[in-house]
């Protein structure tokens, strides 16, 4: 047995934890006694935001789209058969979107039906604030500031546990991210390894200042920090038996180096735990490229060889547990069709998202092609909008997660299964 | 002193000697150094020249104007994190030893409104500090762009801002130029007494008032097809947060046509000689002559850098900047959700003093909200403030060193280091969750049993000539750190802790703060570590102080 379960064994009136006195001895005796909660294995939704706007044309391609190569002059991918060399253009999904070629380690993915596409998808909101524009996706109400708690958050309220599991819910993340805002339990711990007090965990002395914190907190009349502390110490605990540190992926994974590789390795680390995940969030900056974009090289092309890179080693490390999981990424809005004077693009709207997972019906780009023609662009310079993201978050929280109460996730949006994309079945 | 006279002086720091606090800074040399000497001292260390010269030579990436780290990434290189540990050598000195300075001036310094408004406009004008050359210019940035104008007149700080080579390298504007395609499509004026180079400076502008009487017009010499030209054309990327972060607000009204139309009047803003680490230039060559209307006003053609000028007037003016900078002032200094009457009353005496910060302060620090109940500890303290007002409660002595800066930056607030331009959110949401509570227990407990590296606590000093009794302890710690504030179950937590635990310097443990950190030497164990310093390690990460 791998894992705490503290509020196993405090449902169970054994709260020995608060303490922290009991002998690792008995601990272990009394995990192995008992069988894990979750012995059948969640859904687990893993959401991924590029944050920055990332620029969804050179990531998806539009190749058969002449416009596309009038409009980026210098920073435009060659179409497959363009092709200079090995790298050196797009590649080809279905005769007329390509991945840029620092994806090609999601290539395999989408030929094994794995990985989809929703292309032009994103906010109606005309926002070109990175910061509304993020707000807005984070809570799935576009155009509404007022929105308290986030779009996953609210899921978590919706759909309640009858054993609500400390993990549950995680951003490996410094700051809890706007998605998982709200009332409903929810972590943030960047570095699981690192998370624990720095106290010298042999002796009694460590205990008794544990616990005088845990006192100190949970009776706090500032709601936030009693709520906050009470699953800390819940996580700290489980925490404690996982051992993070000494974690070796499985079937020869290599995350990249770099923090969305770190975050998404520990991410795999609770999934394989068993610790009850089910909504876990990471985050990578470094999209917003107005100057220097690059091409088939560059900046752009290192970010996405990182993501790409990253996607792939979380999808082989889980292996089999791939089945269970749907990793989602997405990006506050597009960036301009057109690019602009110093080689970059500014900001834009509508972007392509990636879904990946055992139950994606993949090798395949999904949503409506709404054209790069003069006309076809939204407000004359950017990629139109032809799928709502809301329709993309509730296809997976309704047919993956199994969501209920999909009116109190999506207020002031009428959800239609009519509109799923239909890359989950 | 009375409260009336303390806000005085405060409101006035010119007039206290600070002389204490600034020979605290002798060790710092790089914070008086010019941009052109900390370029020349602290060049980019070798590996990170590799790597960027790779980037340049990459077909679309390249670019005449950069090198040498001087180039225009947006972001290091994932990994790449910058730390609060110094390197010794490279540029991340510079910055270590700005973010000492800070914590420094807010632990030691006499001025605290000062240091705290000089934290306020850091804060709202953020900069990336990472940011290619930025780690070079965020000393001056500092220096002599925030702190001389942090309560003066807005206007003249938002000007100071929008010349300064850091917010125009991190915000990109050094680089945006009237566009090609303009020029392309206006038809060109005959370039009567035009010459090829133009003459360099601001006294150019007069050289072009003659095109003012005509819309249409601009000189034959921005015809110069783009190709010959790289890197000609706008770019909206300091236009859209100058309005959205540093004066309107996200809701102050403009349309992203103002968003084109001012980064058009900002053209020909940028850096002089950016390798060598120069200031600002208008450059007459890369501005945008067309006319232009920005919110509603019209910019006559054919000027130059008035333009710029003009708009930043127009904005530092505008009502909605009145509304938006006395709410987030509000927002520091009273609540999260501040009294919308206390917002309205600050706007108004923005308005009616002319932007004159100083002004808006006092209306802010002598109203009735300010000393309400309902603003009482309604603020949760940020990390800074945290292990500023632990500092100073214990009468500590810190030198502020890397691993105090790395504290502060697990604790949620790596300084100079928040990614976007709209600082950190000024709420308690930002500063409390799991992983930064976590922290905060632990640099507690570091503190107070002295396993901080360059931070000491005498707890011989702090509670003395108190009995050993757990209550006189916890009531004299109560004095010196909450003012009497301490709540009952924080009390009850310490006579347990009192009552069961040995001291803490038995618990404490060494202070791995990350999986490259190796240790640092550490103070030695205080030997009357004991009760005092167990029992305010609570007292630090007790709820009631996290609020101020």
């Amino acid at each position: 047995m791998k894992i705490v379960r503290r509020y196993f064994l405090k449902s169970a009136g054994l709260s020995l934890f608060g303490t922290g006195l009991v002998p690792s001895f008995l601990r272990r005796t009394a995990f192995a006694l008992e069988q894990s909660p979750w012995s059948t294995r969640k859904k687990i939704l893993v959401a991924i935001f590029q944050r920055g706007a990332a620029d969804g044309l050179n990531m998806v391609v539009p190749f058969g789209e002449k416009e596309y190569y009038s409009l980026r002059p210098t920073i435009s991918i060659p179409a497959p058969k363009a092709c200079a060399g090995e790298g050196e253009c797009a590649i080809d999904l279905d005769g007329f979107f390509g991945l840029h070629p620092s994806l090609r380690s999601l290539k395999p993915l989408f030929d094994a039906q794995r990985l989809a596409v929703i292309h032009a998808a994103g906010s109606p909101d005309n926002t070109r604030s990175h910061f509304d524009a993020q707000d807005y996706m984070e809570t799935a109400t576009p155009g509404m500031k007022s929105t308290a708690d986030g779009w996953l958050n609210r899921f978590l309220q919706a759909n309640p546990e009858a054993e609500a599991a400390p993990f549950r819910a995680i951003a490996l993340t410094p700051r809890l991210p706007r998605s998982l805002m709200g009332p409903a339990p929810a972590l943030a711990i960047d570095d699981l390894g690192g998370f624990r007090l720095r106290t010298n965990p042999q002796s009694r002395a460590s205990n008794v200042l544990r616990s005088a914190f845990e006192t100190m907190y949970v009776s706090a009349a500032d709601r936030l920090i009693s709520r906050t502390a009470h699953e800390t110490f819940e996580a700290m605990d489980a925490l404690g038996r996982i051992a993070p540190e000494d974690y070796r992926p499985a079937n020869g994974a290599e995350y990249p180096k770099g923090p969305l590789g770190r975050s998404l390795q520990q991410i795999a680390q609770l999934i394989k735990a068993n610790v009850g995940l089910e909504v876990a969030f990471a985050e990578v900056g470094g999209w917003d490229h107005h100057v220097n974009e690059g091409g088939v090289q560059g900046q752009l092309a290192n970010s996405l060889q990182q993501f790409a890179d990253a996607l792939a080693a979380l999808d082989r490390d889980l292996g089999d547990r791939m089945a269970d999981v749907v990793v989602l990424t997405m990006t506050e809005f597009g960036r301009t069709a057109r690019e602009n004077g110093n080689r970059g693009t500014d900001h834009g709207h509508a972007n392509a998202m990636l879904v990946l997972g055992g139950p994606v019906k993949g090798g395949k780009v999904y949503g409506r092609w709404p054209g790069l023609k003069p006309d076809d662009l939204y407000e004359g310079r950017d990629l139109a909008l032809t799928t709502d993201f809301r329709d993309v978050f509730a296809e997976i929280l309704v047919r993956h997660l199994g969501a209920r109460q999909t009116a109190a996730i999506f207020p002031g949006f009428k959800l239609s299964a009519a509109r799923f994309q239909g890359f989950l079945s | 002193m009375g409260l009336e006279a303390f806000l005085d002086e405060q409101l006035h720091p010119e007039r206290t000697n600070d002389g204490d606090m600034e020979a605290r800074l002798i060790d710092l040399p790089t914070l008086t150094m010019t941009t052109e000497e900390l370029v020349e001292s602290y060049p980019p260390v070798k590996r990170q020249i590799r790597r960027e010269e790779r980037s340049l030579t990459e077909k679309a990436g390249s670019t005449t104007a950069m090198s040498e780290g001087w180039t225009a990434r947006t972001n290091l290189p994932d990994g790449a994190q910058p730390s609060g540990e110094g390197t010794g050598q490279g540029p991340q000195e510079i910055l270590t030893e700005l973010a000492r300075e800070e914590v420094l001036r807010a632990v030691y310094s006499k001025r605290q409104l000062l240091e705290v408004m000089v934290q306020f406009w850091m804060n709202h004008f953020n900069i990336f500090a990472p940011k290619g050359a930025d780690k070079w210019l965020m000393t001056s940035f500092e220096r002599d762009v925030i702190r001389p104008h942090a309560l003066g007149k807005f206007e003249d700080l938002l000007v100071a801002t929008a010349e300064s080579p850091a917010m125009l390298f991190y915000l990109d504007n050094w680089m945006s130029s009237a566009t090609a395609f303009e020029s392309i499509r206006r038809p060109a004026a005959p370039a009567r007494g035009a010459k090829w180079p133009l003459p360099r400076g601001r006294q150019i502008i007069r050289r072009w008032t003659f095109f003012g009487g005509d819309s249409q017009a601009r000189p034959a010499n921005f015809l110069i097809p783009s190709a010959q030209r790289p890197n000609r054309g706008l770019n909206e990327n300091y236009s859209r947060e100058l309005m959205e972060l540093h004066t309107l607000g996200v809701d102050g009204g403009y349309t992203q046509r103002d968003v084109i139309e001012v980064a058009r009047c900002l053209t020909g803003w940028t850096i002089n000689r950016p390798r060598q680490g120069g200031g600002f230039i208008f450059r007459p060559a890369r501005h945008d002559y067309g006319p232009k209307i920005v919110l509603g006003h019209r910019i006559p053609p054919g000027r130059g850098l008035e333009d710029g000028l003009e708009v930043l007037h127009i904005l530092a003016t505008h009502p909605a900047t009145a509304h938006f900078i006395a709410r987030k002032l509000c927002q520091r200094f009273v609540a999260d959700d501040p009294p919308q009457t206390l917002v309205d009353r600050a706007a108004q005496t923005f308005t009616r003093s002319g932007g004159d910060i100083r002004v808006v302060l006092k209306t802010i620090l002598t109203s009735p909200e300010f000393y309400s109940e309902a603003a009482y500890r309604a603020k949760t303290k940020s990390p800074l403030e945290l292990v500023a007002s632990t500092m100073r409660a214990l009468g500590a002595e810190t030198d502020a060193g890397p691993c105090l800066l790395q504290l502060i930056g697990r604790m949620g607030q790596p300084m100079f280091q928040y990614q976007a331009p709209a600082g950190f959110p000024d709420r308690a949401s930002t500063w409390i969750n799991s992983g930064s509570l976590l922290a905060r227990m632990n640099f507690a407990t570091l503190v107070a049993a002295n396993r901080v590296p360059g931070t000491r606590v005498n707890w011989e000093h702090v509670a003395p000539g108190v009995s050993s009794r757990p209550e006189a302890v916890i009531a004299s710690l109560d004095r010196q750190l909450l003012h009497g504030g301490l709540s009952e179950q924080t009390r009850r937590a310490l006579l347990n802790q009192a009552a069961m635990g040995p001291p803490l310097e038995a618990a404490a443990g060494q202070p791995l703060l990350g999986r490259r950190t190796r240790l640092l030497p550490a103070g030695e164990p205080s030997a009357a570590a004991g009760q005092v310093s167990t029992l305010a390690a609570l007292l630090i990460a007790s709820p009631e102080f996290q609020r101020r």
